[in-house]
């Protein structure tokens, strides 16, 4: 993300008191223009306005599924039901890789957003604490998969500097987060298969 | 309650459509880019100062023309530009220069569904709203988006007046100083025209 961006960009002059339109200025190539890190740790830090407009509603999706908890394995001949106890963090993801808990302004931003818009909160993190009942078979193992449900907010920032910032007054940043989908149930599978040699040598001795 | 804004009117620009049933050209014909295939959503920016109209098939190109065209390459979502080193950070600024005034600032976005879903459209101008009391830019509706509109977004520093006919006329909604989800029953579905103060 410490890449900079390679294009110039043109200067957007804010309106005078009493003039219907922007007064016109020099288009500025800037040899060093700023990351979107350094434009977002502008947010409220150093701008006039600092907006986060969504470009549509939030996108549900499912994470990956994974496993959750240890395996079971049954080294009997009978039947076992095994509880499996496990804990499950839901993470974000970002488009700078600043996690939005932090107190930064255009996460407060972000967040106030998403809280004004669409009625829920934004979760950085959810983390799930469950026990999940498995019945394996004699000389099989048992596992348990858990897929969260996530949502994915895109939108752009739209940033007025009081004075030139990198030349230019108006800055639009586009950003997206993913991260856990507030009160949505995630989905636990229960898996059994045989057990390998190896897996029977080593836990069943 | 809302409070009226006094319509000292800066701009005005009409749509091919209006041009055509009115019989004059006061205003820039618009230009818009056929719709691209696909079932998805259009996303279009429009140009007050030219009357240009350029629908997209997603809302960052829209935005994009709508700044002037100076996106670098883009994410496909957060998890590829994390895991992506080579992410260029895409910014821009609005481009308000003498020789390209086509590049204009953004004033609002426009949406069909509530939420920000559905179709859109970008309504660029010369400037910012002066917050003077005053509608600095308006615009009426062509066919296409008369009737639809269900949330909106004020950008530019512009509170955002929604009526139900043509020209700023009949009732009015408003202002909305902020995104708004849903702007209610009673403007929804029915604008005709936009005021920009």
């Amino acid at each position: 993300m410490n890449q900079r961006v390679k294009w110039s960009v043109l200067l957007a002059a804010l309106a005078t008191a009493g003039s219907a339109a922007l007064a016109p200025g020099v288009a500025q190539a800037d040899d060093n223009p700023p990351t979107i890190r350094e434009l977002l740790d502008k947010c409220d830090n150093g701008t006039d306005v600092c907006v986060f407009h969504p470009d549509g509603p939030p996108r549900d999706s499912t994470g990956e599924s994974h496993q959750v908890g240890d395996s079971a394995f049954n080294c009997t001949q009978d039947l076992q039901r095994s509880t499996v106890g496990w804990s499950d963090t839901t993470g974000e993801s970002n488009s700078v890789g600043v996690s939005l808990s932090a107190e930064y302004g255009f996460a407060e931003v972000f967040k106030v957003s998403i809280e004004t818009n669409y009625q829920h909160t934004w979760e950085s993190s959810h983390t799930e604490t469950d026990q999940t009942n498995i019945d394996v078979r004699p000389g099989e193992v048992g596992w348990v998969t858990r897929e969260a449900q996530l949502q994915t907010v895109s939108g752009q920032y739209e940033m007025h500097f009081p004075d030139r910032f990198h030349g230019h007054y108006i800055w639009y940043v586009p950003f997206e987060a993913t991260g856990p989908k507030p009160d949505a149930p995630s989905t636990k599978t229960q898996h059994t298969r045989q057990m390998t040699d190896d897996e029977r040598s080593q836990h069943c001795g | 309650m809302h409070s009226r804004p006094r319509h000292r009117t800066r701009r005005t620009v009409t749509l091919a459509a209006s041009v055509l049933l009115a019989g004059a050209a006061t205003a820039p014909a618009a230009q818009a880019d056929p719709p691209s295939g696909g079932d998805g959503p259009q996303h279009c920016t429009l140009d007050l100062d030219t009357g240009a109209e350029r629908c997209f098939a997603d809302f960052t190109a829209a935005v994009e023309h709508a700044s002037g065209g100076r996106i670098d390459d883009a994410p496909a979502s957060a998890r590829t530009a994390a895991h992506d080193s080579g992410f260029r950070a895409r910014t821009r600024s609005l481009a308000a220069d003498s020789d390209r005034q086509a590049d204009g600032v953004i004033q609002g976005t426009f949406f069909d569904d509530v939420d920000f879903g559905g179709d859109s459209l970008t309504i660029t101008g010369a400037g910012l709203c002066e917050k003077d009391g005053w509608v600095d830019y308006q615009y009426d509706l062509q066919d296409a988006w008369k009737n639809r509109i269900s949330s909106v977004q004020p950008w530019g520093n512009c509170w955002l007046w929604l009526y139900p006919e043509p020209g700023l006329g009949g009732d009015r909604d408003g202002p909305f100083k902020e995104n708004t989800a849903d702007i209610g029953s009673f403007m929804n579905d029915r604008t005709q025209s936009i005021g920009f103060s």
